[in-house]
This record gives structure tokens, sequence and C-alpha cells, in this order.
């Protein structure tokens, strides 16, 4: 006890001596410094409006102060030779050398016209000099992006950048729970699923690291403030707290990142807390979504009446049934004729509105700053009732002691995604509008025709029972999925000496993700069900758990010795995540408010007990990086990745990458004259070998299953399912690009050309093996893909007038890729093979792929066909031999036309004039083909029977022989209902469009105006954008089958105070 | 200042150096709970009893023993029913009654019986890969016991492959191809061996098993000793050596560690049987024959044909049949009471000791000794309430068809009866209780799915 006590009685002591060691030490600096100055005067920016919060130092002494909001400052004790340095964000830094005596010091700050990203390149690892890359990389602001689009910054990203491309989801539509998926420069992958490997899991929840790049092995790797992140934490992050976005494509730019950076990698920096007296920075968003039906064009209640006439729906040979079959003619035509024609379209869709509320407080003196941030957004999708509501909180605390800077940051959040009680927006579009959606009383109607023996009819309703999808929407019925986040990230930085950084960064997150879905026994999915009674209505419930563990070390050198220029950078980092989660579903729920998982009856015959998954991965990824630059004229650089991944076979669990590039600037040689063409110009190749570990994370691994429900006299056994590659490797790609990058006219036009080459050469892809050896297939790198392209962007700052305040710069990108199969596993024969069985005609409605080396991984394959006869009415097919037949035969397959499109590109605007800014942007794509799937499935694939049809089945289909029409004739018979058309190239279609993603308008409002000076405001703004204003496209196809897509307004307010 | 820069690089690149190092070995470090890495399943003596486990329990997959090699396909192709033999008992169970083994669904059951099988063989090989070098961890008597087991169960896979999927010797040569023998585990195609040599290699497993498992445990839910000296007695009958089969089928006779029953308690007569093989699933797959849908059975008059005429008896313990859904013995008894109620004996008999007494009975007719073979059959009939015959020694010709009807009698849906007729290569037009033509290209050969 007595001991402790001394221990901490000395411990106690030496703080004291330390303390007061400290204030004599102050006090010392204080009087060795006593001659020294104090320094005032104002900051302010070109049109001389005072710059608040700009950052006056001292460069010898460090001593730093912040502007006030009126622009003015007080710098104490600064030497009197000193230099002092003004500096804000986005503007050039002003070095002033003190002359003697001066004791006022205004400065005005001149605008930066080059953006962050041109003067270091942040890979997300470190930061290099622009002079020292030779890579592929386009860095975009976050004001930029929102400017573009403010609800989603990958949309933006997407509409911007031209190797960035999204898969546009026809069935999810403007689905707000929908995630964007991307890929940049093309896939790599051979979209196949590793059939046959039990350990191939589906994704717990986006919010899983492994899951989510699983269900998307072509996603680039995301990079979150220098952390690995999820599409969803990107997509549900607040977009006013982006700085920037660097999208790094090729080898040289992304090898740091060795095993993972075949896909390319995406850098997101959150902005970092300014110094300076508290700010708090306040936007708000609104907007609105309004549903797209345009595209649906559906027959009314009588012309689907005739169509189902002349299909043979109310015949019969048996003269019993043909009179049953009339009476439901005439019982609904009947109803038509009364004026039944519902437009199920408009029901389940509404006007939604969403809301962005941001707030960010930020301040800080000296060495201590922080910033606050929190965020509540929640938006509504166009079907009623679904919506997706974030709430964000994040908390960064930054401190710089001498040469050490420790910053920290919490972030938490929270997503919550309701999906519509109201069922699939196809369900809508298929029902027949000679129902009634709602009885006399206004009551919405659950069966939407009596039955035959209310009705005393003969026979039961063609078509069986019709319920209202729309009748879920007055039960209590629970479906979202919500996520929880945490994360804490530190990172500290020790600058060791001018040019020498050592860096460590400890990132933990974890994400709890939940969904539940409940659907009472009233639900209309029963109405049809054979269940017994006390099976009715389920429930599902999904909990996980998921973690991420990322550590970091990396230590940077810079130096400049005359014409020299040498940056290295080496690191290393591990990363380990896992996560796990339990699915329970039960059965037997039959009164609607009893909405909880105890309350059900029991787990069904279907679900039977909970299922659990839980997996572990942990990789580790060291690097070296050197570039070396001469005179400005000549850079090269190399680097080398090692990584190793538990994902990897036994006998490979390291992994080397590398990759270099040089650069040539040549308008700093010596030859180069001066001209009024060309000013700056610079050519760069690089080469290198990235991989792709996007795949399970067991594939490599021999694993016994336990079997639970079987047992051999009361014991368990274990059988061996897959035969495990010790020899699988990580995929890897050979990345090559060479870039150009001019600046022309003065700065009038600047051009950026790249001209890439990616081949990949071991995809995973599964081996069948003889079944002799106890399995039916393995893993192995077997397969092969190339994608090779170019890029080109444009950009001209057409109108620079600072002195009328008028500024117009025009954008234009355009890229274009192919994509070859190199190679294939045999086991891909058998996938074309059952993809192309004559013998299952209901499944080759659609296109099935087909992979063949030499042939792109999306190139439609299709019957040729000659059109329709005008004779006959039937389909002319062409077949391989070049003869013609009436017969549709899957082997007659060709490939027809490439889904991927020859252009892609956009182009943008941006107008200023004084305080009104004009932006817009649009994409295009010219060149692809696509297999209009909607058009054959509403016009010749219909099932007449069950749901409703496009009115080209009644106006367009051959009638009499003679008619020279595009689509074939109605077949009439007893199962005409469903009509059959088979993949034919007549329904393969241009694919060119022209989308108007978006248009905003602002206006900055002066802070010299009345108001805005009572309201204590400092930089007012207002901003309205509206997003998918317009397309044009060669081919009409229904768009958002499953939910539709939305245009919308988006209606900003920012304003400091 | 130099040699301070020099000193920062020289210490991080040590710690990377050190890094890479560990790294490794940290990366390989990933378990997973759900499924358990091999190394963690050996690395405990109970690790290889699951492993083993989970072979048997694979082996009473419906697909394999727990309903098709046994009461479903093979009894159909066996003749155990005549019962309900319409298109309606699903075109798996009408093309093996029609002996349509070319047929598009007997031809994918054959490709799923050989991938299980073949699986379950890799499971039994990667064991004995395992077991070697953790040949120290094992107590007692259990490094034999595992090892034995296994080679005994690989060498019962193959024999029951080799007899679905290739010629019957006596069908002709055999030495033509037979199956691959696979015993070792890897990706790569193995050759095929003749007939002759997988019945060769068959045996030498069978006889290092025999060596290792010891002659006093009788535990008849796994392979035993003596369940091992049954299938070396099957399989020398099986080759045409009765010489082998013989001494093989005394040793287990004489022994007399396995006894006949006294009792009609369980007509499966589980307790006399030298191997058992225990399904989880037996109250579903007995149900998907002889209820449900199929119905399967045997007519009564058919039943009196097979238990009653010639040297039968009503009071035949084995001819007791009842009704599958009321388990009544009055009305339309169709299905074997050994099954009823549904799973009260939840295992399937592998090898029976009065296999054993039919196969030296057979052996006794090839050496012409009537009386023995008369002697031998006239044990088993006792234990099953009929009377001797009357005669000490039938004629050879009637002990033929004795020995014929006693398998039928006493195998009836078990599947044996299957090979029984390849075994001899009967005619088709000779098989009894044919209730719908047998198809024109019917063979005894299932075909390969490689």
């Amino acid at each position: 006890m007595s001991n402790d006590y001394k221990i901490l009685n000395k411990t106690y002591r030496s703080i004291c001596r330390g303390l007061s060691a400290l204030l004599l030490l102050n006090l010392l600096s204080t009087s060795l410094f006593a001659q020294n100055v104090t320094i005032t005067g104002t900051v302010k920016d070109e049109k001389g409006g005072p710059i608040p919060g700009a950052v006056v130092q001292d460069v010898n002494s460090k001593i730093v102060t912040s502007t006030k909001a009126n622009g003015t400052y007080e710098l104490k004790n600064v030497s009197p030779k000193a230099t002092l340095r003004f500096s804000y964000v986005g503007f050039k830094p002003v070095y002033m050398p003190l002359k003697s005596g001066e004791k006022i010091v205004d400065v005005i700050l001149k605008a930066s016209t080059t953006t962050l990203a041109e003067v270091s390149i942040n890979n997300g690892l470190y930061k290099r000099p622009v002079g020292n890359f030779t890579g592929a990389a386009k860095a975009y602001s976050g004001e930029e992006l929102k400017m573009v689009n403010p609800r989603n910054v990958i949309q933006a990203l997407a509409a911007i950048d031209p190797s960035v491309r999204l898969t546009e989801n026809n069935i999810l539509g403007s689905d707000p729970n929908q995630l964007p998926v991307i890929q940049i420069r093309g896939q790599n992958n051979l979209p196949v699923s590793a059939s046959g490997n039990p350990t191939t899991g589906t994704p717990v929840s986006n919010g899983d690291m492994m899951s989510s790049y699983l269900s998307n092995p072509n996603e680039p790797l995301l990079i979150l403030d220098g952390f690995q992140t999820t599409m969803q934490t990107i997509y549900d992050m607040d977009i006013n707290l982006i700085a920037s976005i660097t999208v790094l494509k090729d080898a040289a730019a992304t090898v740091a990142y060795g095993s993972k950076a075949a896909n390319g990698v995406i850098v997101v920096e959150t902005k970092q807390p300014l110094p300076g007296k508290i700010r708090a920075t306040y936007s708000v968003n609104f907007n609105i979504e309004l549903p797209d039906l345009s595209s649906y064009d559906l027959l009314d209640a009588e012309g689907i009446l005739e169509a189902q006439r002349l299909a043979g729906i109310y015949s019969d040979e048996n003269r019993f049934n043909d009179i049953a079959k009339k009476q439901w003619y005439n019982y609904r035509l009947n109803n038509a004729k009364r004026g039944v024609n519902t437009y199920w379209l408009s029901q389940p869709v509404q006007i939604g509105f969403g809301t962005n509320h941001s707030f960010s407080l930020s301040g800080g003196a000296g060495a201590l700053r922080y910033g606050l941030n929190l965020n509540y957004n929640n938006s509504e999708g166009v079907m009623k009732e679904s919506s997706r509501s974030r709430y964000n909180l994040s908390y960064n605390l930054s401190y710089v002691v001498k040469n050490v800077k420790f910053d920290n940051r919490i972030t938490l959040g929270y997503t919550k995604g309701n999906n519509t009680p109201w069922g699939s927006f196809r369900d809508y579009a298929d029902q027949f509008p000679f129902f009634r959606n709602k009885d006399e009383a206004g009551n919405i109607i659950k069966i939407l025709e009596p039955n035959n023996k209310e009705l005393e009819f003969d026979g039961n309703a063609p078509g069986g029972t019709f319920t209202n999808p729309s009748y879920n929407s007055t039960l209590n019925i629970k479906d979202y999925s919500a996520n929880l986040s945490i994360g804490n990230n530190t990172n500290v930085e020790w600058t060791i000496m001018d040019g020498l950084q050592l860096r460590g960064s400890l990132g933990w997150n974890r994400n709890v993700p939940e969904s539940e879905s409940f659907y009472p026994a009233d639900h209309t999915s029963f109405v049809k069900s054979i269940s017994i009674f006390s099976e009715l209505g389920s429930y599902g419930q999904l909990r996980g758990i998921n973690t991420a563990i990322d550590g970091k070390i990396n230590g940077s050198y810079h130096k400049k010795m005359g014409n020299h220029s040498l940056f290295v950078a080496v690191g290393g980092s591990f990363q380990q995540t896992s996560s796990q989660s339990t699915r329970v579903g039960v059965t037997g729920i039959p009164i609607d408010y009893l909405s909880e998982l105890g309350l059900a009856n029991g787990f069904g015959l279907s679900n039977t007990r909970p299922l659990s998954n839980k997996s572990l991965t942990k990789s580790l990824s060291n690097y070296l990086s050197l570039s070396y630059n001469y005179d400005d004229r000549y850079t090269a650089e190399f680097t080398f990745n090692q990584s190793g991944s538990s994902q990897f076979g036994s006998n490979n669990k390291l992994a080397p990458f590398y990759g270099g590039g040089v650069a040539w600037n040549i308008t700093n040689e010596d030859f180069f004259k001066e001209n009024d063409i060309v000013q700056s110009a610079k050519l760069r190749a690089s080469f290198g070998i990235t991989g792709n570990q996007n795949f399970s994370p067991y594939m490599s691994t021999q694993v016994y299953e336990y079997s639970f429900i079987n047992d051999y006299r009361l014991s368990l056994g274990a059988l061996l399912n897959n035969y495990a590659n010790p020899d699988l490797k990580w995929q890897q790609t050979l990345k090559q690009n060479l870039g150009l990058t001019l600046g022309l006219f003065k700065g009038k036009i600047n051009v950026g050309m790249d001209l890439f080459r990616e081949t990949t050469d071991n995809l995973i892809l599964p081996l069948d093996v003889a079944p002799s050896t106890g399995f039916v297939n393995y893993q192995d790198n077997l397969g092969g893909t190339r994608n090779q392209g170019y890029e080109v962007s444009i950009s001209s700052p057409l109108i620079k007038n600072s002195k009328r305040n008028i500024f117009w710069t025009v954008g234009f990108n355009t890229g274009h890729y192919t994509n070859v199969i190199t190679r294939l596993s045999p086991a891909i024969e058998a996938i074309n093979k059952a993809n192309n069985s004559s013998f299952d005609r209901e499944t080759q409605k659609s296109p099935l792929p087909r992979f063949v080396v030499g042939q792109s991984t999306t190139q439609i394959w299709a019957v040729p066909s000659f059109g329709i006869d005008p004779a006959t009415g039937k389909e002319v097919f062409e077949k391989l031999d070049g003869s013609r037949t009436f017969i549709w035969d899957a082997n007659d397959k060709r490939p027809i036309g490439d889904a991927n499109s020859k252009f892609k590109g956009g182009m943008s605007s941006n107008f200023t004039y004084k305080n009104f800014v004009l932006n817009f942007n649009l994409v295009f794509q010219t060149g692809g083909y696509m297999y209009n799937q909607t058009l054959v499935d509403r016009v010749e694939n219909v099932d007449l029977l069950s749901g409703n049809a496009d009115r080209r089945v009644l106006t367009d289909r051959w009638k009499q022989p003679g008619d020279h029409s595009s689509f074939k004739s109605l077949v009439s018979g007893p199962n005409a209902g469903l009509q059959l058309t088979n993949a034919t190239s007549r329904f393969v279609q241009k694919n060119d469009f022209l989308d108007i993603t978006s248009m905003t308008v602002g206006y900055n409002f002066p802070s010299n105006l009345k108001w805005v000076k009572a309201a204590r405001l400092s930089t007012p703004r207002i901003m309205i954008t509206q997003n998918n204003f317009a397309r044009f496209a060669t081919i009409k196809t229904e768009r958002g089958t499953g939910y539709p897509f939305a245009r919308s307004f988006s209606f900003g307010l920012s304003t400091n105070f | 200042m130099k040699s301070f820069k020099i000193k920062i690089l020289t210490v991080v690149g040590g710690l990377l150096l050190l890094f890479s190092a560990s790294c490794k070995k940290w990366v390989s470090d990933t378990s997973e709970p759900l499924q358990v890495d091999e190394s963690l399943v050996f690395s405990t003596e109970k690790g290889f009893q699951d492993v083993l486990t989970g072979v048997y329990l694979q082996m009473g997959d419906s697909t394999l023993y727990g309903r098709d090699l046994s009461m479903g396909v093979l009894s159909l192709l066996g003749r155990s029913y005549d019962q309900n033999i319409e298109t309606s008992i699903g075109p798996l169970f009408y093309e093996s009654a029609r002996y349509n083994l070319q047929g598009a669904d007997l031809k994918k059951y054959a490709a799923e019986v050989w991938i299980k099988m073949y699986q379950s063989i890799a499971n039994l090989n990667n064991l004995l890969v395992n077991i070697e070098a953790k040949k120290s961890i094992f107590t007692g008597n259990n490094y034999n016991r595992y090892k034995g087991e296994t080679l005994a169960l690989r060498a019962y896979l193959h024999f029951d492959l080799l007899r679905l999927f290739t010629m019957a010797p006596a069908a002709g040569t055999s030495s033509g191809p037979g199956i691959p023998y696979i015993k070792t585990i890897s990706p790569g195609k193995a050759a095929i061996s003749t007939i002759d040599e997988v019945m060769g290699m068959c045996i030498e497993d069978l006889k290092t098993a025999e060596s290792l498992l010891s002659p006093t445990d009788v535990t008849n839910y796994r392979i035993n000793n003596w369940a091992v000296k049954g299938m070396l007695a099957r399989l020398y009958l099986y080759k045409g050596d009765h010489e082998n089969a013989k001494l093989c089928a005394n040793s287990v006779i004489e022994s007399n560690k396995f006894l006949l029953a006294k009792t009609n308690a369980d007509l499966f007569f589980t307790n006399e049987n030298l191997f058992n093989l225990f399904l989880y699933q037996s109250q579903s797959f007995q149900k998907s024959v002889f209820a449900d849908q199929a119905k399967l059975g045997l007519t009564a008059v058919n039943q009196t044909e097979l238990y009653v005429k010639v040297n039968g008896a009503v009071a035949d313990w084995r001819k007791s049949f009842v009704d599958p859904t009321t388990g009544n013995g009055t009305g339309a008894p169709f299905m074997p009471k050994k099954f009823y109620p549904f799973a009260s004996k939840p295992s399937m008999p592998m090898v029976r000791l009065t296999e054993m007494y039919y196969i030296a009975a057979e052996c006794a007719l090839k050496d012409v000794d009537a009386v023995k073979a008369t002697a031998l059959l006239d044990t088993v009939r006792v234990h099953r309430n009929l009377p001797k015959y009357p005669i000490a020694g039938l004629t050879l010709e009637n002990l033929g068809i004795e020995i014929k009807n006693e398998y039928q009698k006493e195998f009836i849906a078990e599947g044996q009866m299957f090979f029984y007729y390849k075994r001899k290569n009967m005619p088709f037009a000779t098989l009894p209780f044919t209730k719908v033509p047998v198809d024109g290209n019917a063979s005894y050969l299932f075909v390969k799915p490689e």
C-alpha cells in the first residue's frame, strides 16, 4: 500500500517537475523573442471581399493565426525578418517576406486555377507531387460532383468520368435502396457463378466488406480517407463532406494496392476541419422525385379483352367449357363497357419528397482543430412508402504537436431502407384494366373477381384467381433493412524533416446490418398458396455483424536537389475482415398486428432452421515506390507490392505485383519553341501487374462440413465437399497505359488522352473434373479476358473574363473499349450448353449468355431472323448453313451484337456570370446493342391469360396474309394465352441514347446584401438541380419494370454563419 | 543529418522485412466456424471418427443405400415388387421396372450414384492420407480400427460400383475395362482398371482391413472384421472363385459370433447381420417407396407364389406383408412387414449372415455335395419358422432353384436380388413378377457418366 503510494507520489512529482520545466521554457521563449513584433492586416480575395478563416503563418517559427470574419488578423511574436505565409483553401498561397519596420501587411489572395489534384496525387496510401507521377488518374472536387448530382455522388462520377460505367438496373429502376453497380474500364471477370462450389455465399449485407465485393467482382477498390470501404458507405455518406474523389485507373496509379488493384481504385477524401474561429455551415437540399411512366404503352380494358379474344382465351373446343368461357368474356366486357378502365400504373406510385440537412461546425486555433458534422437525409422513392433515411454523425479532431500531426475521426451512421409494401411495379403493369381497384364504398378489393359459384357461371375464370397487389398496402407489413455503422480512424503523421514523413493509421469499422420482412396471412401472396392455414404468413429476420480492422504504416521521402527530384514511399498494411449473420424465417402469423418473430407458429416446411453465415479474411500488403524526376522533363517511377491473403491457395499465400511508368514533359525541352498552339505536352506510359481478389474466401482451403440434421446413431459426421486447390492464385491483370496531356491555345483547350489495355489471364473459373475423383469441379486459374480502349477528355474555358466576372467552361469526354475473352475452361462449355438447349424453350425467351474465346463477355447471342413472313405471319430464321426455316433452334444462335457500347461519353458546361451559376451535363452512348426484352415480353411473349400487354399486340402484329409487320401473328388455341418468342435477332436493337443527366442553376448571394448581413450569414447559396431531365434513345423499352425510374428535382441551399 | 536519415530508413526497412516474414503465418491462420478446416478435423481422434461417420451418412443417402441401392431402384430391378408398376410411380422407378438402363432418368441416376460413391471414396482416401501422419494421436486399437474400416469401406464401394457399371464375370470376360480404383486424392483423372484388377484391388484392401480389424469387435452398425470376411465371400463368389468363397463363408458361419434369430420380433433380423447401415432418414425413404405416390409392393398372389408354393409354408416369418397405411395384415397387404411401422428399424442390412449360408450352399453345390448344401439351407429355414426339406439331399437342379428362392425371400426389397440376377446373368425373360415388358435394349449395365 505504502509502496504504491510512493510510486504514485514519485510519478506525480516527476510530472510536476516536467510541468514546471515546460512553464520555464515558455517564459524563456517569451523573453527571448521579446524584441519581436506584432503584425496586423487584412486578407482579401481578388474582388476585394474579405476572406475569413485564412491561415497566416510565420514560416520559420510556425506561429499561426487565422483571419476573422472581416478578413483581419493579428499575428504576435513575429521576428522582424520573418516570412509570412497566407493561405486558404481554393486560393494560391502567398509568401510575404517582411520588410524592415513593416507592421501592417494586407494581402490579396488569388483563386487557384489549378485544382487540388493537380498539385499532388493522392492514391489513398501516400501523396506524391504530380511531377513524380506517370499514371492515369483523375480527381474531382466534391463541389464539382455535387453540382452534377446533389443526391448520388456515384451517379455524378459516372456522368463526368468516361472510364466509370454505371450498370443500369432495368428491374430496380430508381429504387432508393438499390446500390449502384460500377466498373472502371470494363469488366475483367466473366459473369459466371462458381457452380458446384458450396462455399460461395450470398452477400449478407452490403455493409459487409467481403460480400460487397463478391456481389460485384468487377467493383473497383473503394478507399475512404485511406481505408477500404464499401459501396454502401459511399452511397449513404453525406455528399457535403466529400472534399475530392480521385479515380485511379492504370498500373502506375494503382499497383501500390497489389492484389486489390485490378479493377481500379476510387479514393474519396473528406473535408478536413478548418482552423480559425468557429464556423458553422448548413446546407439543405430538398428534392422531388417524379415517376417516369412514359415508356409504358399498355392496352386499355376493351383492348386487352379483344386481344384475349383473338388469342382464343374465351373459346374452347369443348362446348361446355366454351359456354363458361363466353360467360366470363361477357361479364368482363360488360364491366369494361360500364366504364371500368383502371389505370393500374398510377396506383403504387407517388411523388417522392426528400430532404437532406447537413450541418457542420469546425474551428480550432493553432494546434487543435475540430470538426463536427451532422447529417440527416431522408429520400422517398417513387413507389409509395419506399424510402431510405440516413443519419450520420462524424467528429474530427486533429492536433499538431511540433511536427507530429495526430488526427482522429469517429463516425456513427444509421441507415434504414424501407421497401414498398405495394409490391413490385410489374404486378401493376400486368394487371388487367377491366378490374376495379376499389369497391363502391372505396375499399380496396382483395380478390378482383367473384368466383364462378358466386356468379353462377359454369367454369373457373380464365387465368384463375386474380389478386389486387395494392390490397397489401392496407396491411401492417414490415419490409426494411437497416444498418448501424460505427467507425474510428486514427492517423499519426510525423514530419521528421522537410520532405520526410512517417505516417501510421489504424482503423476500426463495424457494421450491424439488420433486415426484417413480415407478410401477414392476409397478404395476397398467400391467396394461391397451398400451405395449411397455420402456416400462412411469414416473418424473416436477418441480423449480422461485420467488422474490419485496418492498419497501415507508411514512410515517404521527397527531395529536390537542383534538377533532380526524388520521391520514395514505403509502407505496409494489414486488414482483417470478419462477418457473421443469422437468418431466421418463420411461418404462421395469421393476424397482421402480431408483427413479432416470436408470435409465429413455427418454422414451417420451407425454413426448418435458422441459418448463419460466417467468414474471416486476412490480408497484408507491403509496397515500395520509387520515383525520379529530372529537370521537370523526364519522370520514371517503379512500384513493387507484395500482397498476401488468406483467400489464396496454401502454395501461393504471398503474391508479388509490380508496375512502373515513364513520363516526358515535351514542352520543357530546349528544342521546344514557344508557339501559340501548344503550350504544354506531357507523354506518359505505364505498365504493371495488379491483382483481383474479389472471390469467395474459402475456395482455397479444404473444409469439412458437419451435418447437423443427419446423425449416425447419434454421432455426427463430417464430409469433404470440395477439392481445395492449393495452387489457387489471385487473378492478375496486366495493365498498360499510354497517355498524353496537352495544353493548347494558351489554356483555351486542355486535352487528356489515354490508350489502355488490361489483360487478365488467370481468371478463377470452375474446372470440370472426372467425377471419379470424388468432386464435380474445382476452382483454378483458367480464364482470360482483355479490355482495350481509349479515353479522351477535353475541357475548354471558353470565356474567362474576371473583369466582367463571366466564366464559361465546356467539357467533353468520351471513351471506348472492347472486351474479348482470351481463354476459357472446359467447364464453361457446359454452361454454354445448358444455355443453348432447345429443350426448354421457356428459358430461351431471353438471349442467354454464351462465352466463346474471341468474343466479348457482353455479346448477345440470338438466332438470325429475316423478319415475319407476310404470307403466314410466322418468323423466318436463318440456320447456320444459311438455309431458311420457320423452326427456332438454339443451335442456330450467332453473335448478333455487343451490348457494350462503342462510345460512351459526356458533355458538360459550366457557366458563371457574377453570382449566377448554370451547369449542365449530359451523357451519351452509341454503337451498343440491346435485346429489347421488355418489348418482346410485352408484345410477343405475352401471357394474355394472366397479364396485360402492350398496345402493339393489337395494332402491330401480323393479322392477315400480305401484312408486312414487325411482330408475328397471335397464336390462337387452347394454350394461346402464353405466346412464345425465343431469342431472335429481330429484337436486338441499337442502344444509342443521349441522357441529359443534370441541369443546375445556382445563385451565390453577395455577402454585402442587407438581409445576409442581418442574418449573420456569410456565403449563402441556392442551387436547383434537375436530374434525368430528358432521355433520347433509339430503343424504346419499358424502363424500370420492378420499380419505375424517376426524374428528380433538387433544391439546395447552403450558407455559412 | 544524413546519418539520421539513413537510420530512419534502416529502421523502417527492417520493420518491413520482419513484417513480411511474419505475415505469411498470420495470413494463413483463418479458421472457419461453420465449416471446419481439415487440419482441425484431423487434429483429434474424434475427427477421424467424424469423417468416417460422414461416409456412413453419405452411404445412407437416398441415392445410395438409403433408398435406391436397396429398396428403391435396385429392388425394382431385382423384381421385389409387382404391385402398382405403372408410369405413376415416376420415370426413374418405371424405367427400372422395364430394365431400361439406357433411359434418361436411369442414366442421370447412374451419374449421381457414380459421383456420390466416388465422393465417399475421396473422403475415405483423404482420411487415409491423414491417418499415417497422425498415427501417434490414436489410443488403444483405434488406429487399426479406423484404417481397417476405411479400407473395407473403400473396397465395399468400389465393388458395388463394379457390380453396377461393368459386366459380370459370368457374362463374359473379366479382363474388360472396369472402373477407376481410386487410392489417392487428386483432381487428376485416374486410369480405368480392368474388372479383374478392380476385384484384385478390392481383395487386397479387404485382406488388409481384415488384418487390421479385431475379430472380437462385433459392432455391426460399422463395418467389422466379420463383415469384411463376408464381403470377401461375396466377392470371390462373384469372381467365380468358389474355393475361397467357401473358406470365407464358412469361417463366418463357424465362428458363431453371429447367431441366427430365434423369434420373428424383428423381420430384418438386425442382430444376426454382419453389417447394417444405419439410416437417419429411413422413414421418409421408406414412405417414398411404399406409401405416398409409389405404393410399391408384392401382390397377394405372388406372395403366395414366392413364400408358400413348392417348399415354402404360410408360417414363414418372412411371409409377413402389411398394408403400408394401416399396418394391418388383412385387406390389401402389399409391403413387406419388416418395414412397418416406418423407421421402426432404421437400418438396412448390408452383409447378412444368411448370405454366408447361401454362398456356402452354392459352393457345396459346385462341389456336388447336395447333402451339405441342403443342410446349410435347412439351418436357415429352421430359423425362419420353416420345416426342413423332406429329404436330406435335394437334387442339384432343385437346390439351385431353392437357393435362388431363398435369396428372393430373404432379401426382398433389399436390392441384393439385382446383383444375384446379374451374377447369374439370368435372361430377362426368366425374371419373376414381370408386370411391364422389359425394354428392347435391357441390360444389367448401368451407364457410366465418364
